[in-house]
């Protein structure tokens, strides 16, 4: 059915409203829900081509900023801007609200988790999750055992992906270790603002740019507490990381150094960094390198990004790392599926974001039940991310799928399985038209003494009509997000813009 | 600041002015095609690149006499592209604006916003120009053009960005490199003074090293070889000459590191800084001594920045242990 209200909008008129997927914009008749409805009349009006003037706007002023990404060719290398999507997904206030409450109680329990599993192993012993996914699990730092973490924030920034389907919001992954991307949710921010400043006032959308200073007021109350005036820098892996840029923004908004391991030295179990007048000591370092590359002398001795001896200093209580090492273990996708039961165990509290319901393959029942049902699932290798080791069985060829159930038989324990999720869609601007495509958001999370969540995050577009996939080496780009306070009956957005 | 990154400020610095240097040098040079005779153009290029100490293609200038021929055959274009887009030259304008822009990314947290985007808007629009999009057209203009983004990126620094270390070392990084260069420069073209034959044009040297107007209010239009020369070398008010430069590099060092300058016993670096300027102020402006003064301001020079390096960049960490 094609709505009038779209018809008469020459940018929608190639929009395909299917009901398969929810709509982040229209409801089930084609109409614009309450909450979007302004947004939709504005950009109805809007000639195409200036929508299309925007995004080139947005995607210079984003070249000319140097938020890029390299890529390395044979005869040159090459900057690209991510892509940019200058529709934003806009979000109710009140069911984000349900969100972050979500989000706050999975954090809070999967640091209860950390701090559990290394210490005394409560969970394991009382049967909740087996032993083996815990302490054979390759993120599982048997260093860490026994290590007091100031507040218990073994995670204390957190990217959570989430997706929504007809049935709400879901947890697809629990970014545990070092989430990048905030970066891009402020910078789009910034860039919408400019380009739609209008609009985005009438429209009550709801802060993001505090989320630096927050970000720097979790780490300063991460310092050891004899220290009054902490030194914070942000260790990055140099300027060959596809996040470098991000590094530098956050550096350079909270005002503190962008060391790389190279700058840093420990003696007599304290970090220094170098200095132009000497060494100055250091007491909170906000990593954004593996845990395998912090350390030489603990961790993988043939990396170069670290510091020798930097494990011993943390341990010796004279330095904080945040996030902690060892937190893969919590965000581990085996373990994903057993996180409403963490949930119930340590805060005797519902899972308030619903769980994507998710089949082990190391259960003899599970396995059964994968195979008999490829074509429908999909499946995920446990100790990969990014999109690597999955079979997304309806999209799959037959020969495609004979392989993979050869590879679960042989090894069924590295493997899990997940019902293929109707990802919600967004209309996005795509030549001079408008049109749906897949998303997810990831918001970010703080937590120390207490949490914070910045309202908004990171949404990734699946620029590819049809795709799923929105990671950004596979055709993906990014929007903004706004969450919006829809306004009391009788109040006009009118009166808002003041 | 990290040492890491005053070393980053320092070379962005270096390289954005060398850069300079180079696209004056190119616009004079292209500039004196018009009014020369070909013979002088083929010096011209010669000093050009023994001032910059890069090797030509198909010939070092460094080493051999049969230099100026081969300039006489290689065209003018050739050589132009090559000192201003050639990638695979680490001497050319490109690179160079493309070095700089590497190091500031290094350094992005000690940077303003405004100083990163004319640093990247810049080599952006450099990296996608071609010779031949503007070479028919007003070749000078273009390098000119290239110039006036250099003055906005030093204005945007001077006022937008806090004028502690980073600012100082990145001035020390300008100076430095400005010191240097413009000894190449002057020493290239020493040999003519005591040529009897030669035609030269001295007002060259004085838009190379962009104090023609500042030559002008001093004396006058009127060009006298051994004037320009003083000028240049002792002169204590305009931005290029080597005492001004000199002056720069010994204020720089005293506000980086106070301490080094006033207290027994004096820091290397500061004592080299200190001899540098005493011999720019106080030295000998006899016209025998010219070749040795050019050679111990060189030396020196190139000793300050090995001072610099070894104080506050590359210092060994057991000699830097605080108390805390």
């Amino acid at each position: 059915m094609i709505p009038v209200a779209a018809t008469a909008a020459p940018a929608f008129r190639q929009y395909d409203h299917d009901s398969t997927f929810y709509d982040e914009m229209f409801d089930g008749d084609g109409s614009p829900r309450r909450h979007c409805a302004d947004f939709f009349e504005t950009i109805r009006e809007t000639p195409p081509d200036d929508l299309r003037q925007i995004q080139e706007r947005v995607t210079r002023s984003f070249l000319h900023e140097g938020i890029t990404f390299t890529v390395y060719g044979d005869e040159q290398t090459i900057e690209r801007v991510f892509p940019i999507d200058c529709l934003p997904r806009i979000v109710r206030g009140d069911e984000w609200d349900e969100v972050a409450r979500g989000l706050e109680q999975r954090l809070r329990a999967l640091n209860l988790f950390l701090h559990d599993i290394y210490h005394e192993g409560h969970i394991v012993r009382d049967g909740v999750i087996p032993a083996e996914l815990v302490y054979g699990n390759k993120h599982y730092r048997i260093e860490m055992r026994g290590v007091e973490v100031p507040h218990g924030a073994y995670v204390s920034v957190c990217g959570t992906d989430l997706v929504r389907t007809h049935d709400g919001f879901a947890v697809l992954e629990d970014n545990l270790r070092v989430p990048s991307g905030v970066s891009y949710m402020l910078a789009c921010r910034d860039a919408i603002k400019r380009s739609m400043p209008r609009l985005f006032r009438r429209s009550r959308v709801r802060d993001v740019e505090h989320y630096s200073r927050r970000l720097l007021e979790t780490l300063r109350s991460l310092a050891p507490p004899q220290v009054s005036d902490p030194s914070i820098v942000l260790l990055t892996p140099g300027v060959y990381n596809s996040a470098y840029y991000e590094h530098a923004f956050l550096a350079r908004q909270m005002g503190i150094e962008l060391v790389e391991g190279r700058d840093l030295l420990v003696h007599n179990r304290r970090v220094y960094m170098r200095t132009t007048a000497g060494l100055r000591q250091v007491d909170v370092i906000y990593r954004r390198i593996d845990d395998d590359f912090i350390d030489p002398v603990t961790f993988r001795e043939d990396s170069v990004l670290g510091v020798p001896g930097l494990f011993h200093a943390y341990r010796a209580g004279r330095v904080v790392i945040a996030n902690a090492p060892g937190t893969g273990v919590a965000d581990d996708k085996a373990v994903y599926a057993y996180v409403p039961r963490i949930i119930k165990y340590y805060l005797g509290e519902e899972s308030i974001i619903k769980p994507i319901p998710t089949t082990l393959c190391r259960e003899r029942e599970g396995l059964a039940y994968t195979l008999a049902n490829l074509d429908k699932l999909v499946v995920k290798m446990v100790g990969e991310s990014g999109g690597y080791g999955m079979l997304v069985g309806p999209h799959a060829s037959r020969t495609e799928r004979k392989e993979f159930a050869a590879a679960l038989r042989a090894n069924p324990d590295n493997y899990i399985s997940q019902p293929t999720l109707a990802l919600s869609r967004a209309p996005c601007l795509v030549g001079a038209h408008i049109e749906p495509r897949h998303v997810d958001l990831r918001p970010f999370i703080l937590q120390s003494e207490r949490t914070e969540i910045v309202p908004g995050g990171l949404c990734r577009v699946a620029l590819k009509k049809g795709s799923l996939v929105v990671n950004s080496s596979q055709g993906g780009g990014s929007k903004d997000a706004w969450i919006v306070d829809v306004p009391e009956a009788g109040e006009t957005p009118a009166e808002a813009d003041g | 600041m990290l040492a890491r990154v005053a070393d980053n400020l320092y070379w962005m610095s270096r390289y954005l002015e060398r850069s300079d240097q180079t696209i004056r040098l190119l616009g004079v040079q292209v500039r004196s095609v018009t009014d020369n005779t070909s013979a002088q153009v083929a010096a011209g290029w010669t000093r050009l690149f023994r001032s910059l100490k890069v090797t030509p293609p198909g010939g070092d200038p460094l080493y051999s006499d049969q230099l100026e021929d081969s300039f006489l055959l290689a065209d003018a274009y050739t050589l132009a592209d090559f000192m201003s887009f050639e990638h695979d030259n680490p001497g050319s304008m490109v690179s160079l604006w493309g070095m700089s822009r590497e190091n500031a990314r290094q350094a992005r947290q000690e940077i303003t916003q405004e100083m990163w985007g004319q640093l990247n808007r810049t080599y952006l629009s450099l990296r996608d120009t071609q010779l031949h999009f503007f070479w028919n057209k007003e070749p000078e203009n273009f390098y000119k053009e290239t110039s006036a983004q250099i003055y906005l990126f030093r204005g945007v620094t001077d006022n937008g960005l806090r004028h502690g270390l980073a600012w100082d070392f990145i001035r020390l990084g300008r100076f430095m490199e400005r010191i240097q260069v413009t000894t190449e420069i002057l020493d290239n073209y020493r040999p003519a003074l005591d040529d009897e034959d030669t035609d030269l044009d001295w007002s060259l040297l004085l838009r190379s090293c962009a104090s023609f107007e500042p030559y002008c209010r001093h004396y006058t239009p009127e060009i006298d070889p051994w004037k320009v020369m003083t000028f240049l070398i002792h002169e204590p008010e305009s931005p290029h000459t080597l005492r001004f430069a000199a002056e720069e590099i010994r204020n720089g060092l005293g506000r980086i590191d106070p301490a080094g300058g006033a207290r027994h016993p004096l820091q290397a670096a500061h004592r080299i800084a200190g001899q540098l300027r005493a011999l720019l102020v106080y030295g000998s402006q006899d016209r025998e001594d010219l070749a040795g003064t050019l050679a111990e301001v060189r030396r020196l020079s190139r000793g300050l920045h090995d001072e610099i390096y070894r104080r506050y960049i590359f210092f060994p960490a057991d000699q830097a242990l605080p108390g805390r």
